[in-house]
């Protein structure tokens, strides 16, 4: 009886242990517990021991956003970064775009911030802030990142209060995609630089003979108030963001009223009549056509089967400049608190300069910034990928392109979502005093920003 | 063989006590509850306090939070009523309909445990997305519950999750359709009422419908009450069904109060003040579980208390 318990609290206590170090081990990112090993050999010199691996290997953790077609791709690229750097082994995470942020500040938050992580425009300001990405001057001085082939606009786009924190990756621009499968069929000619009414024009001979509906001037989102502010030399936010960067409801009722003119007319999309679950499917089941970025021409291809094409955002009948701007498609960075930075920053100079990189992912992260990759991949490309460099020069031509805003700041998707409650009143008839709603929306988003001093 | 020394003599008559034993078995238990459970849970409570955008370090603000919440948000108000809403409408139904199929599959033929199973499924399947997108294509507009109204020629254009008067009610109808868990519950209890109560009922006269509201139901009260328990505390943490489907849409007429604060926390990253909407929805969830017990003594019959 007594060696029963005796035996069965030695068991139990068995149980805890390798329950206590499975927990170690899983908490611990993996290189910990490799590194454990090599420790054993030489524990005293080896001051970043927890970022080598087994076989002595620089450990670099990269995390990135994006779509199966980028997953794949960049697998394979950084398969072939390690085979010319047989010192470093690489660590991949990779999420869509809405895992990402929810993933990247979570492991920001636990100290576990990745070697090199992809970074979006928009946020580049707000993860500057707040210390988490390292500033790579120092790098480019020492020549171990070659930006000597970037245009200084390329340079300063990843830039903050004058120091480098960002490479981009490539320039792209926001872009309408729609369905040339089905306009060939109508024999439509879409321009290449339509205005808001040849557009809409469009959008319901489409709606007549396909029931496919609009969801561009419908989703009265944040990004289609920006468009319009740019037709008239404004912007959503002034230059410190202390404030809106307008002072007329007039835009935001003229963007309500179209959506609710296509509502009534029938070729918008009410809210809650898409059937589509993801953004791919919806250009197949409920519309014709959708605001993306030039570098996605390839993966929304590949997604739906369809014949795809793109054309720049519409500008307002009369505009005074174009909506469109040419920005970063997204940045590589590197974590301030790295201890493997020099690695980290061989990959970011891999990426820019390096021929091999090129053959395998094209223009998947947009059009290389380096002009020596640029002339490089071009006769590589097939036919989608000529025709994203081709939208990228002819949108750079002069006059196409209005410059490009500051980065969005922090208390942005809060102004997003607020804008967003008040459209959807709109659409929905609870709101039918356009001007005095559109005005109190402005009180509301400077009081925001206001506080966000 | 040595003789035993003071210490491994101590150390024997130490784990030899039963209550060593039994810490230990739930060492790996405690472990996790302190680990998983406790600390997150303690330091929500601080963080609550505190203005904390997850990238820099959490700063104290002091009760601002909280002030925020009841007299300037309207939307955590609104997202307050949605959920109380749910927790109304769907907690009744959905036990209701959870004792009426008990009730059915209670009787034993051949079939019945081919029913059961088949009941029981959408539960099990229940927290799964690939419900959630199921519902999604089944309600909408082109969907098949629109085909069929068509075919019996009843409108069929409504768009049930687009429009405001129907969104929450489809919801529901998706967590009622879940009903398996309690209904097992309830199941295993209408066994276990004794066949004699019956018999002498029968004996004296008393038909089904008496027989239920004279014997089952009260016999079932106990596992009602544990039922109702269950169901409102999972009514009002309700996040899956809103979040994959409706996105708190349209109007916000379907946004719960856990969908509103994973948005606060995650999506603008207010993490202070999504903890302090957690605070806030633990301390109602504990005085409506506090009111149900309360309420117990008054409709709650347990057999040994002989009343």
């Amino acid at each position: 009886m007594k060696k029963k318990q005796v035996l069965a609290t030695l068991c139990a206590g068995m149980m805890v242990a390798s329950v206590a170090t499975g927990c170690g081990s899983a908490a611990e990112s993996a290189a910990d517990s490799t590194a454990a090993s090599t420790d054993s050999t030489d524990a005293s010199t080896e001051a970043s021991s927890a970022s080598t691996t087994a076989d002595g290997k620089t450990q670099l953790n990269i995390l990135w956003w994006g779509s199966q077609t980028r997953h794949e791709l960049t697998t394979q690229m950084l398969e072939k970064f390690q085979e010319e750097n047989p010192d470093i082994e690489v660590v991949m995470d990779y999420s869509d775009w809405d895992g990402y942020w929810t993933k990247l500040p979570a492991q920001v938050a636990g100290g576990q911030t990745p070697d090199v992580f992809q970074m979006d425009y928009a946020k580049l300001a707000q993860y500057v802030e707040n210390g988490v990405m390292a500033p790579l001057d120092d790098y480019v001085a020492d020549g171990s990142l070659d930006l000597s082939n970037v245009a200084q606009s390329v340079i300063d786009s990843g830039s903050i209060d004058g120091k480098l924190y960002a490479v981009s990756t490539g320039t792209n621009a926001p872009v309408m995609l729609y369905r040339k499968d089905i306009l060939d069929d109508l024999g439509i000619e879409m321009p290449m630089n339509p205005t808001m009414s040849e557009y809409t024009d469009i959008s319901k001979k489409v709606y007549e003979a396909t029931g496919l509906r609009d969801t561009f001037v419908t989703s009265c989102s944040a990004d289609n108030l920006r468009f319009r502010l740019r037709n008239y030399g404004m912007n959503l936010y002034n230059d410190d963001a202390s404030a809106l960067g307008f002072d007329d409801p007039k835009y935001i009722v003229d963007m309500w009223q179209l959506a609710l003119d296509s509502q009534n007319e029938g070729w918008g999309l009410m809210i809650g009549e898409e059937t589509a679950t993801t953004a791919f499917d919806s250009m197949v089941m409920d519309s014709w056509s959708r605001y993306q970025n030039s570098n996605e021409l390839q993966a929304y291809r590949d997604a739906t089967g369809k014949d795809i094409s793109m054309v720049m955002i519409p500008n307002t009948d009369d505009a005074t400049a174009s909506a469109t701007y040419l920005k970063p498609a997204m940045f590589w960075c590197v974590a301030a608190d790295s201890d493997v930075k020099d690695a980290a920053v061989r990959f970011i100079n891999y990426f820019a300069n390096d021929t091999s990189c090129y053959d395998i992912v094209g223009i998947e992260r947009a059009v290389p910034i380096s002009s020596e990759m640029r002339e490089y991949v071009a006769p590589t490309l097939d036919e989608v990928g000529k025709q994203v460099v081709e939208f990228v020069d002819y949108v750079s031509q002069p006059n196409m392109a209005s410059p490009l805003m500051n980065p969005d700041p922090a208390k942005h998707s809060e102004i997003s979502d607020l804008l967003s409650q008040y459209s959807d009143q709109v659409r929905y008839g609870e709101i039918t005093d356009l001007p005095t709603a559109a005005q109190q929306f402005m009180d509301e988003a400077n009081a925001i920003l206001a506080s966000a001093e | 063989m040595k003789k035993k020394d003071g210490f491994s003599h101590k150390l024997g008559s130490w784990l030899d006590r039963d209550n060593v034993a039994g810490y230990v078995f739930i060492l790996p238990f405690i472990i996790g509850l302190i680990v998983f459970t406790a600390i997150p849970f303690f330091t929500s409570l601080y963080l609550a306090f505190t203005n904390y955008n997850i990238l820099s370090a959490p700063k104290w603000v002091g009760l601002d939070n909280f002030k925020k919440m009841f007299l300037e948000d309207d939307l955590f108000w609104t997202s307050f009523k949605v959920t109380f809403k749910f927790a109304l409408i769907q907690v009744p139904i959905k036990l209701t309909v959870a004792l009426l199929v008990a009730l059915v599959l209670s009787r034993s033929t051949r079939l019945t445990s081919f029913y059961r199973a088949a009941f029981y499924i959408p539960s099990l399947m229940g927290g799964s997305v690939a419900i959630a997108l199921l519902w999604k294509q089944l309600f909408s507009p082109k969907g098949v519950i629109n085909q069929v109204l068509g075919f019996f020629g009843l409108p069929d254009s409504t768009a049930w999750l687009g429009n405001p008067k129907t969104a929450l009610g489809t919801l529901i109808a998706l967590g009622v359709w879940q009903f398996g868990s309690s209904m097992l519950i309830f199941l295993a209890a209408i066994k276990n009422i004794p066949q004699s109560y019956h018999e002498a009922a029968i004996v004296d006269g008393a038909g089904p419908v008496r027989r239920f509201f004279s014997i089952t139901l009260p016999m079932l009260t106990p596992i009602i009450f544990f039922n109702l328990i269950n169901q409102v505390i999972g009514a009002f943490q309700a996040f899956n069904s809103s979040y994959l489907i409706t996105g708190g849409k349209p109007l916000n007429t379907t946004l719960y109060y856990g969908v509103y604060l994973y948005n606060k926390a995650f999506n603008q990253f207010e993490m202070g003040y999504g903890s302090a909407m957690a605070w806030f929805m633990l301390l109602i969830i504990a005085f409506f579980t506090a009111l149900i017990f309360r309420s117990s003594s008054a409709w709650v019959y347990y057999e040994s208390e002989g009343r």
